[in-house]
């Protein structure tokens, strides 16, 4: 490349002197790159914490959502929840049947089949419902938004919004952030609906007979208490935030169209156990609470 | 013709001394701007290496700050504002090229409409009928209303015009804004009198001073940016 007056290769740009290697800086070499990567993830954490603050205090203030940020909102909560419910409603047809199914069995074992009812409730409402829809979400719009945001920032697209004035964050993250925050909530509550249906449907076609679908499913949810509700809220409305967090912080990373299919594969298995992590981790505070 | 009375007092962008350093693919140029414009007035900027045309309108809208020397706009530094009020003061300006950028996952006519639907509260039905009008008058026959991928790259040029000439701006930064599209010259050069008529300050880049420049438009001052980085008043 032919450099003009007033230009000067970056440092990036240029070849970089590697240190010659000491034997002791080979052997202390897996220990620095273990701190290495610690001190990333450490900072990698505190970003997302800090990115989700920032959205939340976003979120309240009347001033942020403007027109074209609720309908930014509106789309997402379509696109991420309305148009995923077919899905949930299946998985919870699969998830429903097949645990009533299984577990039925093993009750009627030790003649205990009223349990049925306790383990739906609290096995399946408080801690699979939750983390199902969760990585429905990474799969189906925690990807896409990804995709779409690396995309936009590959295409200076993002750039052009902040020369309108349009600050990107307002715009772009925060609708998509909370839609799958919306969409996180409601298909939780929409799978739980659809497995306790479903597991009481399967239920009677096994002979498991506790009257009719109402009073069987108060009866189940009689073993939820009001906690258990709010932390079903709670969980799958901050891994609806983490997603959308993760997600989006990851793809305004990308600078390369080259650099795309790894944002990706690495934004989806962080998703995914993030799911799992914040899952796993609520449901063990919530119980040393208790 | 723009007549010297409608060029105001008001200085609308003033680069004193700004010197910027910026990356192009890994390579650091540094540019100089000492250039101030008023409202009414029509600079042109005939800039010999087109690459850095992004970076001088980066500097105008305040989205790089420069290493030495003060960027203002409408009296206020760039870079002493907060995020909000740095975005609020970019929604007076409209920007616009034949590389303009369009957000994919809607039609041309709402990323026209966009940066206004954002900033102001005017009723849709208004913006459509002044997008149409500046359509109009740019030689569209519409609003164009496919996505961008489908749009033409002329029809999308024109309509990033629209885009930088909706609301009000009080600076309108053109890139290239000719493009190759040579029948819209005369269209443009109306529209361009307009803004200034109506007390819109317009920076013009482009790799070579047009025809018209020599002409007898009022209020127009003419830069050339050499490769060096340094910027030079022309005759």
């Amino acid at each position: 490349m032919t450099l003009f007056p007033g230009e000067q290769r970056g440092v990036a740009a240029g070849p970089v002197a590697q240190p010659r290697r000491t034997v002791a800086g080979r052997l202390f070499a897996p220990i620095d790159r273990l701190g290495a990567g610690a001190i990333a993830g450490w900072f990698s954490v505190a970003d997302v914490a800090s990115l989700s603050v920032a959205l939340l205090q976003l979120a309240v203030r009347p001033k942020t959502w403007r027109r074209t940020v609720r309908r930014e909102f509106a789309r997402q909560c379509y696109l991420s929840g309305v148009l995923a419910v077919p899905m949930i409603l299946i998985i919870s047809a699969l998830v429903g049947g097949a645990v009533v199914a299984q577990v039925l069995n093993l009750f009627r074992l030790v003649g205990q089949d009223e349990l049925i009812g306790m383990f739906m409730s609290l096995v399946l409402a408080r801690e699979i419902a939750p983390t199902l829809v969760g990585l429905v979400l990474v799969g189906r719009s925690g990807t896409a938004i990804m995709a779409e945001l690396a995309t936009l920032q590959v295409n200076r697209q993002i750039k052009t919004l902040d020369a309108a004035g349009v600050d990107p964050v307002v715009y772009l993250i925060l609708p998509r952030t909370l839609g799958l925050v919306v969409a996180s909530v409601g298909l939780t509550l929409c799978l739980i609906a659809g497995a306790f249906f479903f597991g009481f449907v399967v239920g009677f076609i096994l002979g498991y007979d506790r009257g009719n679908f109402w009073t069987s499913g108060t009866s189940a949810a009689g073993y939820i208490s009001a906690s258990d509700y709010v932390i079903v809220l709670i969980k799958s409305a901050l891994i609806g935030l983490l997603i959308g967090v993760v997600c989006c912080r990851r793809a305004l990373a990308v600078h390369q169209v080259t650099q795309l299919p790894r944002a990706l594969a690495t934004g989806f298995i962080t998703c995914v156990l993030m799911v799992f992590i914040v899952s796993g981790l609520i449901t063990v505070v919530w119980e040393a609470i208790n | 013709m723009v007549s010297q009375e409608s060029v105001g007092q008001s200085v609308v962008l003033s680069l004193s001394q700004a010197s910027y350093r910026e990356s192009l693919g890994g390579v650091w140029v540094s540019v100089g701007l000492d250039l101030s414009v008023r409202s009414g007035e029509l600079v042109f900027v005939q800039v010999d290496r087109s690459r850095l045309m992004p970076v001088i309108g980066d500097a105008c809208s305040g989205l790089i700050n420069p290493v030495a020397g003060k960027a203002r706009f409408m009296g206020l530094d760039w870079a002493e504002q907060g995020p909000e009020d740095a975005a609020a003061m970019r929604s007076r300006i409209g920007r616009a090229g034949p590389d303009s950028a369009w957000l994919p996952f809607m039609s041309v006519a709402e990323n026209v409409m966009l940066a206004q639907r954002h900033h102001t509260r005017r009723p849709t039905p208004e913006l459509v009928e002044q997008a149409a009008e500046i359509a109009g008058a740019l030689g569209l026959p519409g609003l164009p209303l496919e996505m961008p991928g489908i749009v033409g790259t002329s029809d999308r040029h024109r309509a990033s015009l629209i885009r930088a000439f909706m609301g009000q701006p009080q600076l309108v930064i053109l890139e290239r804004p000719l493009g190759t599209d040579t029948e819209l010259a005369p269209r443009l050069f109306d529209r361009v009198v307009d803004l200034q008529d109506q007390g819109a300050a317009v920076l013009w880049l482009d790799d070579h001073i047009p025809e018209v420049a020599y002409g007898d438009l009022g209020g127009v001052r003419r830069f050339r940016l050499r490769r060096s980085g340094q910027l030079e008043v022309l005759a």
